[in-house]
């Protein structure tokens, strides 16, 4: 395996700054729905995610 | 999701998954004997709904002396198991007593499992002071406040941590004391990167 003789970092910082910034939308957006979502549904939703 | 808000504090039905039905039977055996504790950390985000996993329950407890203790390694014992102290005096003596945690799974399982400690810190008797009744499919549990764990959350920092407190205060933003939030997140001296995740 040949390696970049230096990895951009910077980038990655970025990368991973995005990507944290997407899952907090993305936990508004799921905090929104079981908040408007039946007790029996989100709670099925989630135990079937500990199954997969 | 429908919460009914008492006086007393929060009651709510769900289907249980397999952390709520571990919790759920070794609080059943600390309400039994009346001992005083309280639920920390992820669970409190994962019991109303938070979709990730975790392999502990954080669980806080008043000290007991050596024979309460005892009676309850006896109670605990008959269908869970500790998975790091050999026997009740070695839990007692060379966990709890010098702080560190043990921690019970359902027989012949490791994870998830309970994870429990003595209150120590000022923010555990906090914790435990201000404790919220949640009864859970009829099952009661006590949790920490709200606000403390979101606080609390944001002080630990990590990208695991931030969401949680994101999801508790989502989903409980019309319920929280905001001053006492406000409050906390300055004595914990958390920093403007990381409150803002409670705009």
């Amino acid at each position: 395996m040949k390696l970049p003789k230096k990895i951009d970092l910077k980038a990655l910082e970025e990368f991973k700054k995005k990507n944290f910034e997407e899952r907090i939308k993305f936990i508004d957006q799921y905090a929104e729905w079981v908040k408007k979502t039946p007790n029996k549904v989100w709670s099925k939703q989630q135990k079937d995610l500990e199954a997969k | 999701m429908k919460l009914k808000w008492t006086p007393e504090g929060i009651e709510f039905n769900k289907v249980e998954n397999e952390l709520d039905k571990l919790t759920f039977k070794f609080c059943s055996i600390l309400n039994k004997r009346k001992i005083e504790y309280v639920i920390v950390s992820g669970y409190v985000a994962i019991l109303f709904g938070r979709n990730r996993m975790s392999e502990d329950i954080d669980i806080l407890i008043k000290k007991l002396s050596y024979d309460e203790f005892a009676a309850l390694w006896g109670d605990l014992t008959k269908e869970l198991e500790c998975l790091n102290a050999a026997d009740v005096k070695n839990a007692y003596n060379e966990y709890l007593e010098k702080n560190t945690a043990i921690r019970f799974a359902w027989e012949k399982c490791f994870m998830p499992n309970v994870e429990i400690k003595w209150i120590k810190k000022d923010l555990d008797w906090l914790s435990l002071n201000n404790k919220i009744k949640v009864s859970v499919n009829n099952n009661v549990i006590y949790i920490s406040p709200i606000e403390l764990q979101i606080a609390f959350k944001l002080y630990l920092g990590s990208d695991k941590d931030l969401e949680d407190a994101r999801y508790m205060y989502d989903l409980f933003r019309g319920r929280l004391n905001r001053a006492l939030l406000n409050e906390l997140c300055r004595k914990l001296n958390i920093d403007i990167e990381h409150k803002r995740f409670i705009r």
